[in-house]
This record gives structure tokens, C-alpha cells and sequence, in this order.
């Protein structure tokens, strides 16, 4: 017994840090980057790992970070325009008080936001006219300018953001951290990749 | 296109003779395949062969013991997998998908087992599943997918169940993945799949030529509600030889916050006797979703001698994940209503699965 058990123990701490679904359930973002690119669906992977190293990167330079079950391989999907690139998308799941939000991000070469989708969202709230509000006040916005939108300690929506979405402040909120937390983890993990293909360093 | 360079009459001559020698069913595969790598080799030149890039590996480890309640009898079963997922690109775009599970499963001591293991305390390298889904075509619009995969058929298609207690109604069917080609894509306002398989399930064998024909045209999977409609015709290979299958499906699924709702119904033939199966399940998961826990109610109802003879399974089960690469899950089945004098198991289980 005491053999199973310490097998179990070292299977536990083995997996504790590492982030899979089984792959087979794993779906491109089609219908996001078809809706926030305009028809556009030409789209390339880049896959690469988000470490404990990232998630602390994230951390200097806000007030909240990734959760540990985001440490894992994660897809950046760099989208074409008649083999031309011309934008990128990245889906992020965040927690709400009754469960997981995954939101698709569309993000401009200057690493501004170009709208969201929600992908996953199991809440009447989030519904076309509450994506519209989100996407008008978000689209071309950069870090700095997303980041005033939000308290200094980020758990708050500043209150000129929280009397605009009134009773869907809670799932602004949730998009307005999310949207910063996806500029931050695509800077520093698709350091090189974006460079390469944007020429912006 | 590049496959046009070919000379028509010698794909006549090989589809010809490789149709003779093998059926239709794997020869179109045979076809269809040369053709991507054809495609893929020529057109896209610039393709990565390097399987590291923008691939995602994993262990993937789990034991199961289940204990009938009314004999007393206990039995267990072992998987080792492997899950290997790899996207094929070029600097012009994505090229298809890879998705790789072989899985050892070892058994023991467990009575009636599928019939490609030899017997209850068998070893068999299985197939979940194991294929590739070129995606270069259509922009996503309509891709080929060849391989083993799911029979695209109800609930199953959007929600995965492979390697989980949790199951919905493939054993209706007799089949939950075969290998043949499907035709997909995710179109605006519509997520499709078409799929001829062999109809043999685990292995390619052509013993009694057994064949399936099936596909589901849904809604969006990312909304809160879906429906789908699907088909499923053929002749599927079992353990006492071949049964012919011909049902309709419709399939519903409905999210509120934790909640889970989901309803399939079918109907159709079962060797030409009328058949109709109702399944629904509600279920919760936790906020974080570290734990889910469903109830489902499954009815199958045969038409004998002009009388309708229903019969009721309840079943109930969790599933925690301790993190998200270790679960812990049980199980509760309960047969509540005879069909056709088919007794089933009261039965436990439970199972303890690792991807590292």
C-alpha cells in the first residue's frame, strides 16, 4: 500500500505543472477569426510552451497574471490576408463566478486590440450587444490605454467603464483583464515570431 | 492544381486495379491520401516535416475497476496511450491536422469485452484516435479527414468522451470510431461532418464487407444552444458478425452558467426491427471546473410483434481532476426496466487517469 501511495504522490506532483486536454478535443478558433477578420480564414499556427517564467513576466507588469493551469503549450494564430499577413488571434479562458469564459482575441501588428469573440461564454449576458459594446470600446486600444480602463490593484473597472456596462460590468471587467493579459503573454512568448513576421521590434 | 499533371489514364488504371484488389471503401482512402501528400509535397514545398514544430505530446495513463453490485464480480482494465497532435504548416497557412493515439489496453478478469480481444484477460493495441484532417482546401470551409475518428453521430461530435466513463449512446450504435474518410468545416451558421467509414471499428478487416455511412450538420458548438441533426447507415461489424443499421438523430445541448443540459434521440432499424433511443443528462460542473458531476437517463425502445417494449438505464457519475493532468472519476450504472429479457449489470466504477 504504502508503495501505490507514494507512486501516486510522485504521479500527482509529476502532473501538477503541466496543462492538457486530451488533443483530440482541441479546435481551431474558425468561426473567431472568420468574424473578426471579415471572411478572412487563411490562418497559421504557432505553437509554442507559456512557462512558469512567462506567467511571472506577466505578473511585472500587471497586478494580476495567468493562472497556473494556463502553463502549457498555447496557440497563436497568425491570420492572412491573401497569403499576406495581417493580423493575429489568440483564445484565452478566463474565470467567472460560474465557470470558464474563453474569449478569441483579434490583435493588430502594434499589438493593439482588434476585437474579441466570445468562443465559450455560458451566461445570456454575453450576447451580441454586450460583444459590440466591448469590441467599440477595445478596438485599436493599446496596454497603456486598456490598463487606465481598470483600478490601480486591476479589480475594479474605472467608473466612467463601470456606468456604461451597468449589470455586465462583471463580464467587462473579465474581458478588459483578459484583453490585457493576452498583450502581455503574446508579447513575451511570440517574442521572435512576431518580430519576424511584423518587423516591429 | 498540381494532380492534374498526372495522366488520367494511369489514375484510371491504379483506381481500377487497386478497386478490385481492395474494395471501394480503401481505395478511395488509398486515393484521397496520395492525393493531399501529393498536394502537400508539390504545391506547398515550403511545408515543415519537422515533427517537434507546433506539435503537443502527452502520456496518457489510466486504470478502471469495476464492481457488479448483484454478482459480486470485479474487473479492471489498464491503458497506456500515447496523444501526439501536430499542425502542419507553410509560410502560406495552415496545411492539416495530425492527431495520433495509439493506446495498450491491458484487461482483467472482464466478462463480455469487445470483440477484438480474444478474451478477458487480453492485450490489444487499440486505435482512439488516429488521423489526419487536411484543412488547405477551403479556408476551413470544407476539409478531408482520413483515419480512425468518431463516427460523426449525435452528442458525440461535439463532446469528447474518449478515455471517460462518462458516455453517451455509441453502444446503440455498436461503434464509436472507425477508419474510413469525412468530409468537414465550419461554415458561418453550420459545423458539418460526412464520413464513410469501414464499419469495422478497431481494426480494418472486410470480413462480411461491413460499411457505414454517416454525417451530422449542427449549429455553432460555441453557442448555448446546439442542435444537430445526423444520420447513420450501414453494415457494422460486432462480435456475432454483421448487423445492418439505419437511424435518424437529433441532438440538443443547453448551457446556464454551471449547468448542462443535453437530449439525443434517435430512430430507425436495428436488423429491420424498429428501434428508438432517448437520452438525456443534466450536469454540474464547479466554477473552476475541478468537478463535474451528471445524471443521465437512457430509454431504448424495440417494436416486437406490433407492441413497443421499453427499457430504462439510470446512470450517475463524477469526475474530479486534482489538477488538470490527474482525474479521479466514478460511475453508477443501473439497468431500471428490461428490454427484450436483456439483463444488464448493476455496476461501480471507478477510474484513475494521468497525462503527463
Amino acid at each position: 500500500m504504502k508503495i501505490i501511495a507514494n507512486l501516486l504522490s510522485l504521479l500527482i506532483f509529476l502532473s501538477a505543472n503541466m496543462a492538457h486536454g486530451a488533443y483530440c478535443s482541441l479546435r481551431d478558433p474558425v468561426t473567431a477569426i472568420k468574424t473578426l477578420y471579415h471572411n478572412t480564414n487563411q490562418y497559421r499556427s504557432i505553437v509554442a510552451p507559456i512557462t512558469n517564467k512567462n506567467r511571472d513576466s506577466v505578473k511585472d507588469l500587471l497586478p494580476f497574471t495567468l493562472h497556473r493551469s494556463e502553463i502549457g503549450k498555447h496557440t497563436l494564430y497568425m491570420v492572412l490576408d491573401n497569403n499576406k499577413p495581417t493580423g493575429f488571434v489568440q483564445a484565452r479562458s478566463e474565470l467567472a463566478e460560474w465557470g470558464l469564459i474563453e474569449i478569441a482575441w483579434g490583435i493588430n501588428f502594434d499589438m493593439t486590440i482588434n476585437g474579441l469573440f466570445f468562443q465559450r461564454c455560458r451566461s445570456p449576458k454575453c450576447n451580441q450587444v454586450l460583444s459590440d459594446k466591448l469590441n467599440n470600446l477595445l478596438k485599436d486600444r493599446s496596454f497603456k490605454e486598456i490598463r487606465d480602463m481598470l483600478s490601480d490593484d486591476g479589480t475594479k473597472t474605472a467608473s466612467s467603464i463601470a456606468s456604461k456596462f451597468s449589470e455586465s460590468n462583471d463580464i467587462a471587467l473579465l474581458a478588459i483583464r483578459s484583453a490585457l493579459k493576452t498583450i502581455a503573454i503574446t508579447e513575451i512568448t511570440w517574442k521572435k515570431e512576431i518580430t519576424e513576421i511584423t518587423g516591429i521590434k | 492544381m498540381s494532380f492534374l499533371v498526372l495522366n488520367r489514364g494511369t489514375v484510371n488504371l491504379v483506381t481500377r486495379s487497386l478497386n478490385a484488389a481492395y474494395g471501394l471503401l480503401p481505395t478511395l482512402i488509398l486515393i484521397t491520401s496520395a492525393f493531399i501528400l501529393f498536394n502537400a509535397v508539390t504545391v506547398r514545398a515550403e511545408t515543415s516535416w519537422d515533427l517537434t514544430q507546433n506539435s503537443r505530446l502527452a502520456f496518457d495513463i489510466s486504470s478502471k475497476i469495476s464492481r457488479n453490485i448483484d454478482t459480486h464480480h470485479s474487473a479492471a482494465s489498464h491503458v497506456f496511450g500515447l496523444d501526439f497532435h501536430k499542425v502542419f504548416s507553410a509560410e502560406s497557412g495552415d496545411i492539416g491536422t495530425l492527431v495520433f493515439q495509439p493506446y495498450i489496453v491491458s484487461l482483467n478478469n472482464v466478462p463480455n469485452p469487445p470483440f477484438f480481444f480474444d478474451d478477458g484477460e487480453d492485450t490489444e493495441l487499440t486505435w482512439r484516435i488516429a488521423n489526419f484532417n487536411y484543412t488547405a482546401l477551403s479556408e476551413g470551409n470544407f476539409n478531408i479527414r482520413f483515419g480512425h475518428f468518431e463516427i460523426p453521430f449525435g452528442l458525440e461530435q461535439n463532446l469528447d468522451t474518449n478515455g471517460t466513463l462518462r458516455q453517451y449512446t455509441f453502444s446503440d450504435r455498436g461503434i464509436k470510431a472507425d477508419w474510413g474518410i469525412s468530409f468537414n468545416g465550419i461554415l458561418t451558421n453550420l459545423d458539418y461532418e460526412v464520413a464513410l467509414t469501414r464499419g469495422s471499428g478497431n481494426e480494418v478487416k472486410s470480413q462480411g464487407d461491413p460499411f457505414i455511412f454517416s454525417g451530422r450538420f449542427g449549429t455553432p458548438s460555441h453557442e448555448n444552444f446546439v442542435v444537430g441533426l445526423s444520420w447513420f447507415y450501414g453494415d457494422v461489424l460486432g462480435g456475432s458478425g454483421i448487423t445492418e443499421r439505419k437511424y435518424l438523430g437529433l441532438d440538443f445541448a443547453y448551457y446556464y452558467h454551471n449547468w448542462e443540459l443535453l437530449m439525443e434521440v434517435s430512430g430507425g432499424k436495428t436488423e429491420q426491427v424498429d428501434t428508438v433511443n432517448v437520452l438525456m443528462e443534466v450536469s454540474w460542473r464547479s466554477a473552476v471546473e475541478d468537478l463535474h458531476l451528471y445524471a443521465q437517463w437512457k430509454n431504448s425502445q424495440l417494436k416486437t410483434d406490433n407492441d413497443w417494449e421499453a427499457g430504462d438505464d439510470f446512470i450517475a457519475g463524477l469526475r474530479w481532476f486534482q489538477s488538470s493532468n490527474f482525474e479521479i472519476s466514478t460511475q453508477f450504472v443501473k439497468q431500471l426496466d428490461l428490454v427484450k429479457q436483456q439483463e444488464k449489470p448493476t455496476l461501480l466504477t471507478l477510474q484513475i487517469r494521468l497525462r503527463i
